[in-house]
């Protein structure tokens, strides 16, 4: 029998064995390996509800038609944001207990400016990031009366 | 070529582990990643999945490849509820979330949250603060006064040795806030 014969069934018997067999303890990387279909869930929206069926967490899309992170409090209100918005910046929002936004770190413009904005009562009182446009950093603080002091750059 | 009983078996055996380790190599030696870019990257979705419309759950992990929680969504019946993701190591963690008392933080950190970046609301007029903390030790505190009516802005910072420089504003470390009161 040819030695090249007896080879290619061998081959043959190998790969086939190879398709039913798993590798134990063969190394897999998360984000470089394609996901089985047992390994993966796919769906439009993801709840985390609590005993009582309250939402607690909403993975989804917003009304934008972006992605986004919604976390609720006891009473129902979104008190923390975590997505893009409509022109694909990203942002993480705190709220406060009227849903209002208190912390924003985000982008922003085309060029993705980083910026951090805090609030009291609805009216910003601290933005500090990088110009938009020479993206130079800067810090501007506002009164309660709504006065803007530069502390350094421009926004 | 002829050869005999045993010399043929020898090749298909040989042969068998050949085919066996060259279908599996991708498995037994996977491509090389783990740097930043390969971290910033989302992993591929495969096509074809069937997609649900909606999901519920009390609990939501993700799991990596060899079983540790990478990221885990849950509440608790105090009332808080939130996210975290972390490594296998547990050496670094982001947390994001909201407290039972109402109050949502993030949370950026080594394993044991003794070196960390919050960004969080608290206080009666749910000020935004951002405080920075190595070692255990505070180092930076900047945000709104949680304490004076008008909310002003203030950033204090901590050398080392534990002293103590307002650069704006005015900031009361003390937990009870009664510096002001």
């Amino acid at each position: 029998m040819s030695v090249i014969v007896l080879a290619a069934v061998g081959m043959i018997i190998g790969h086939w064995l190879a398709e039913q067999l798993p590798v134990p303890h063969a190394r897999a990387d998360a984000w470089s390996m394609p996901a089985s279909r047992a390994d993966m869930l796919s769906t439009h929206r993801l709840e985390v509800v609590g005993a009582d069926g309250r939402r607690q967490i909403v993975m989804g899309t917003s009304a934008e038609g972006s992605p986004g992170i919604w976390v609720f409090d006891r009473n129902g209100k979104v008190r923390l944001s975590i997505g893009l918005y409509g022109d694909n910046n990203a942002s993480v929002v705190l709220n406060d207990e009227s849903e209002r936004a208190v912390q924003i770190f985000r982008t922003v413009g085309e060029r993705s400016a980083p910026v951090l904005v805090m609030k009291s009562q609805g009216r910003d009182r601290i933005v500090m990031g990088l110009n938009g446009s020479s993206q130079d950093p800067f810090l501007t603080l506002y009164g309660a009366d709504g006065s803007k002091q530069s502390v350094f750059g421009h926004d | 070529m002829s050869i005999g009983l045993k010399g043929a078996a020898a090749v298909v055996a040989v042969a068998i582990v050949l085919g066996f380790v060259i279908a599996k190599r991708h498995e037994i030696w996977p491509a090389r990643t783990g740097n930043p870019a390969s971290f910033a990257a989302a992993p591929q979705a495969p096509s074809g999945l069937p997609v649900r419309s909606s999901v519920r759950a009390r609990e939501i992990a993700i799991l990596g490849a060899d079983g540790s929680v990478g990221v885990w969504l849950r509440g608790a019946p105090e009332g808080s509820s939130g996210i975290w993701i972390g490594n296998a190591q547990k050496t670094a963690v982001i947390e994001a979330g909201v407290h039972g008392n109402g109050f949502p933080f993030l949370l950026v950190s080594d394993g044991a949250v003794r070196n960390f970046g919050l960004g969080r609301v608290d206080g009666a007029q749910a000020s935004p603060i951002l405080v920075f903390r190595t070692d255990d030790v505070v180092r930076l505190v900047f945000g709104l006064s949680m304490t004076e009516p008008s909310a002003p802005p203030f950033l204090v910072q901590y050398t080392a040795d534990g002293r103590r420089h307002e650069v704006i504003g005015r900031y009361c470390d003390r937990p009870d806030r009664l510096c002001v009161r």
